[in-house]
């Protein structure tokens, strides 16, 4: 009978932990999902961004999976966030601000160049047909490889490499977006860039707000225009006396 | 005295100046070190933290005076050897993965404020057990102050002497065990004959301590966010060379996807060349010339705009400064210049640039300043020539508090009185967003040519943009109209656009190159305009020129903007920021706090004993502060000559704690006589 009761009370005591966890996880999940909502709302869309596909997959990615454990509930703040490796994840309205641009869709192929995390990849698949990315840095490659496998993003293919060949056995691309910047713009990128075809490139120091290269193809002729981001715009109109 | 101690005289003597020899080359080395893992604006952190051990020091010898004196014997070599021991000890705590902080993540990751604070407290350390070794000695031998202020300051002055040395002999890991070692000597002669047992025994031990820390040193890692940490990351980087010198630490690293093409126009169709690259400090510094260097050798830097003054005119004489690794040496060769001068101040870089050039016999280099090489240069030449100012990924405002002389006003008036009559300075940058860099060298150019009274100055400058950067031509006669022809061909062929021509009809300025607006155009129109001023005032940053008095060409932050560099901060993102700039604000903070704590808080436990309590508070803090602009001042002005604020501050410790040690010296023999007090004012007079 004692030992009855004993057993009564363990199972309680298991179930009662088990109702926590269980709801805990649900309650994280759901926490990040509200911030989640949250971050598109005041951060994408309230800065312009109105591309639907492109606010469908910052609503549905989940970005705190693709930082550091110890970053994970900065993940849905306004800014950057330190990966490693002396990478950083863009901030998510330059994410979207560089989606969009990228002015591409569901039957579009695109190439990254810049692995890091892993995040604009999974955004990107959520949008076109097929990703490629190339990423230099072999951990963040490998890391950034399992974890889209892991969270069942299909349509990405992560090879680890020399960028600057970008990869050549899946060209021509509609769309290129270059997040690990140098101080060059590599032809082959460029030859493997559609006709009508854009390459983004973000430019400036990790914490920095990036200022966005955009380089357009259009026959032989390419042109290459400067995007400041929103953000900042209103500053430097203010100066004109 | 001796007879109050069972030490000589001559013995504390040569243990202080041991030292304070010991103390001031590791607040240089440290300077160095922090300069390699972070940014070298952490070097002025340095001397704050020596100078809070000292006052601290002070602090605990007033409370503790009587005890401490008590056991004078013990205690002085105890805290030397401690001394030693923590000098190498600290170096490997700050840098091991617990502790090391990173400049750039301190507003990212609060841990990483936490982690500075304990990095400052842990440099404190070494600082106050020296610093109360020798205050110690200067209470027990109040009455031979004199002699041992004059130990403690030519020793202190010998050690900025050692640091250089150290600098260029040792590599940085080794240093803190090289420089604990006179500080472990001054130990070793202070212990007594009769020493007590713990004393005997802290010294084998200490010196066992020591050999290790030697066999094994504290590894030095940069930040993961510095140029060579990036590199490393690249497949197959290796450092093939490493070289310390007083500079900073070179390091050239080779990877076969280590590329070089800064800014290269869209229109090179080669594959761009695989180079090994240089580095000092940790940052980039050049890309190494391919050996041997052919005489027909072309430049990549023939497809950025850098190459437009080759391109619109003969030039027989070229002044490249700060001429780095060479690559724009190599641009002027490759365009037949048949008279090239170049500079470049680092020692080891100079070295390689030498290699690179030995067989070219119109190349004519020097190791030097380009301020020492401009001021007796009696040379005309038909192009002086600026490396690119700034970075393609922008810097994150951390060359805010980087001195910059050879961009200042006074800098380019004297290039300018070295043109020949169809000379001209080229000035290139990087586009930075917001724009800064490209404004405040336009407004510097504009008042060059405003104060040389040129009549239509707008006729004298052209400018080009490309995809990442901007070059301006600043001519000391007006441009031709078939020098104008040919900016336009050298654009059309580069995919460049004309930023400024002395055109009166409207140019197509983004026929390649886009911006979002015109603002940045009708901007560039307002610095060549008559209403300049009113621009540069309105401006939210700082682009007015920068002069020799206040030569920080990076920091570009108004005392308006702080609210919005604050709200930046909240949000965790630095679009208006210069974290340089901010980084030593934040330093100054924290010492304040920390001053109060180790130094005034433990002091408001014990009352005042002596007279004139006021007038002794007033004349310290006055020295004091007359000490510290002084050196200062200093800094700045042997900065502009060696171009390097660690030989700067070597020169500047080195020569006002020797100078200042003479004084003390000869101070013991003076008396208070009425000669004297008639002398005062008159000395005060010369020194005004």
């Amino acid at each position: 009978m004692i030992q009855k009761k004993k057993n009564m009370k363990k199972l309680t005591v298991l179930i009662i932990v088990f109702t926590i966890g269980f709801f805990s996880s649900l309650s994280g999940q759901n926490k990040f999902e509200i911030k989640r909502k949250e971050m598109v709302k005041k951060q994408i869309q309230a800065r312009g961004i109105a591309d639907k596909n492109t606010l469908k997959a910052l609503e549905v990615v989940p970005r705190h999976l693709f930082v550091p454990e110890e970053y994970q509930d900065q993940a849905y703040d306004d800014g950057p966030l330190p990966i490693g490796y002396g990478q950083t994840i863009s901030q998510p309205y330059i994410v979207a601000y560089m989606t969009e641009l990228l002015n591409v869709g569901p039957d579009d192929v695109v190439l990254e160049i810049g692995t890091g995390s892993g995040y604009q990849a999974a955004i990107l698949s959520r949008i076109v047909k097929k990703v490629y990315t190339v990423e230099i840095v072999e951990e963040l490659g490998l890391a950034a490889k399992e974890r889209l496998k892991a969270l069942n993003y299909d349509n990405v293919e992560v090879k680890i490499g020399d960028g600057y060949y970008g990869w050549e056995e899946h060209a021509p691309y509609s769309g290129i977006i270059v997040t690990a910047a140098s101080e060059y713009i590599p032809p082959p990128l460029i030859k493997q860039l559609k006709d009508k075809g854009r390459m983004i490139i973000p430019v400036g120091s990790p914490f920095s707000v990036q200022n966005l290269m955009l380089v357009e193809k259009s026959g032989d002729k390419i042109r290459t225009k400067s995007l400041i981001p929103v953000r900042f715009v209103p500053l430097t109109r203010q100066s004109a006396p | 005295m001796e007879s109050n101690s069972q030490l000589s005289l001559i013995r504390i003597n040569v243990a202080i100046g041991l030292i304070s020899a010991a103390i001031v080359a590791f607040q240089l080395i440290l300077m160095q070190i922090l300069s390699y893992v972070q940014w070298y604006h952490f070097a002025y952190m340095i001397i704050s933290i020596a100078l809070l051990g000292f006052g601290a020091a002070g602090t605990l010898l007033t409370i503790f005076r009587k005890k401490l004196e008590q056991n004078y014997e013990a205690i002085f070599p105890f805290l030397l050897i401690i001394t030693a021991i923590l000098i190498p000890l600290v170096v490997g705590m700050a840098n091991s993965n617990a502790i090391r902080f990173d400049s750039l993540l301190i507003f990212q990751d609060s841990r990483h404020i936490g982690r500075l604070i304990l990095t400052y407290f842990i440099f404190f350390l070494p600082f106050l057990t020296g610093a109360l070794a020798i205050g110690l000695s200067f209470s027990k031998f109040a009455d031979r102050i004199g002699k041992i202020y004059f130990s403690n300051l030519i020793g202190s002055g010998i050690g900025g002497i050692i640091a250089l040395g150290f600098m260029q002999w040792i590599i940085p890991e080794q240093q803190p065990f090289f420089v604990a070692l006179p500080a472990f000597l001054a130990g070793m002669v202070s212990i007594p004959k009769n020493a007590k047992p713990f004393l005997r025994i802290t010294l084998p031990v200490s010196a066992i301590i020591l050999l290790i820390l030697f066999f094994y040193p504290p590894k030095l890692i940069p930040s993961e966010y510095k140029d060579i940490s990036k590199t490393m990351l690249l497949p197959e980087a290796t450092v093939d060379y490493k070289k310390s010198s007083p500079h900073g630490l070179v390091e050239i690293v080779s990877s076969p996807v280590l590329r070089f093409a800064p800014g290269v126009s869209l229109t090179y169709q080669e594959p761009f060349p695989v180079r090994k690259t240089v580095f000092n400090n940790g940052n980039w510094a050049g890309s190494l010339l391919p050996q041997p260097l052919k005489q027909n050798q072309t430049s990549i830097l023939d497809y950025t705009p850098q190459a437009l003054p080759y391109h619109i005119g003969k030039i027989k004489n070229a002044l490249i400064l700060d001429a780095g690794t060479g690559e724009n040496v190599l641009l002027a060769s490759s365009h037949q210049v048949t008279h090239i001068t170049a500079n470049e101040a680092n020692a080891e870089i100079f070295r390689l640039l030498q290699d690179s050039f030995e067989d070219f016999s119109q190349v004519q280099l020097h190791q030097t300043m380009s301020r020492t090489l401009l001021i007796p240069d009696t040379m005309r030449y038909d192009l002086i020539e600026l490396p690119v100012i700034g970075s393609f990924f922008g810097n994150s405002g951390l060359n805010a508090v980087e001195p910059r002389y050879e961009l200042t006003l006074e800098a380019l008036q004297e290039m300018w009185h070295k043109l020949s009559e169809k000379g001209m300075i080229s000035l290139s940058c990087w586009m930075d967003y917001p724009v800064r860099n490209a404004y405040r060298l336009l407004s510097t150019i504009s008042l060059l040519l405003e104060k040389n009274e040129l009549e239509n100055y707008q006729q004298h400058v052209v400018a080009i943009r490309s995809w990442g950067a901007v070059t301006f031509l600043v001519k000391k006669s007006p441009f031709s109209t078939e020098e104008i022809i040919n900016v336009h061909r050298f654009c059309e062929n580069r995919m460049f656009d004309p930023l400024i021509l002395p055109e009166t009809q409207a140019i197509d300025r983004d026929k390649f190159n886009m911006l979002q607006d015109m603002t940045f155009f009708t901007n560039v129109d307002q610095l060549l305009s008559p209403h300049k001023n009113t621009f540069i005032r309105q401006y939210p940053y700082r682009i007015y020129p920068t002069t020799d008095d206040r030569p920080f060409f990076f920091q570009f932050i108004r005392f308006k903007q702080i609210p919005a560099l604050i709200s930046s901060i909240q949000e965790k993102n630095f679009p208006f920021l210069d974290i340089g700039y901010v980084l030593v604000i934040l330093t100054f903070i924290q010492i304040i706090i920390l001053a109060a704590i180790f130094i005034l808080f433990p002091l408001s436990f014990r009352k005042w004993k002596g007279k004139n309590k006021k007038w002794v508070f007033v004349y310290f803090s006055i020295l004091g502060l007359a000490y510290m602009f002084l050196e200062m001042v200093f800094i700045q002005q042997f900065t502009f000559y060696f171009g390097e604020p660690t030989y700067a501050t070597a020169a500047t410790l080195t020569i006002l704690l020797f100078t200042s040690g003479l004084g003390s010296y000869y101070s013991s023999g003076l008396r208070n006589t009425p000669k004297i007090r008639m002398a005062l004012p008159i000395l005060v007079l010369c020194n005004i």
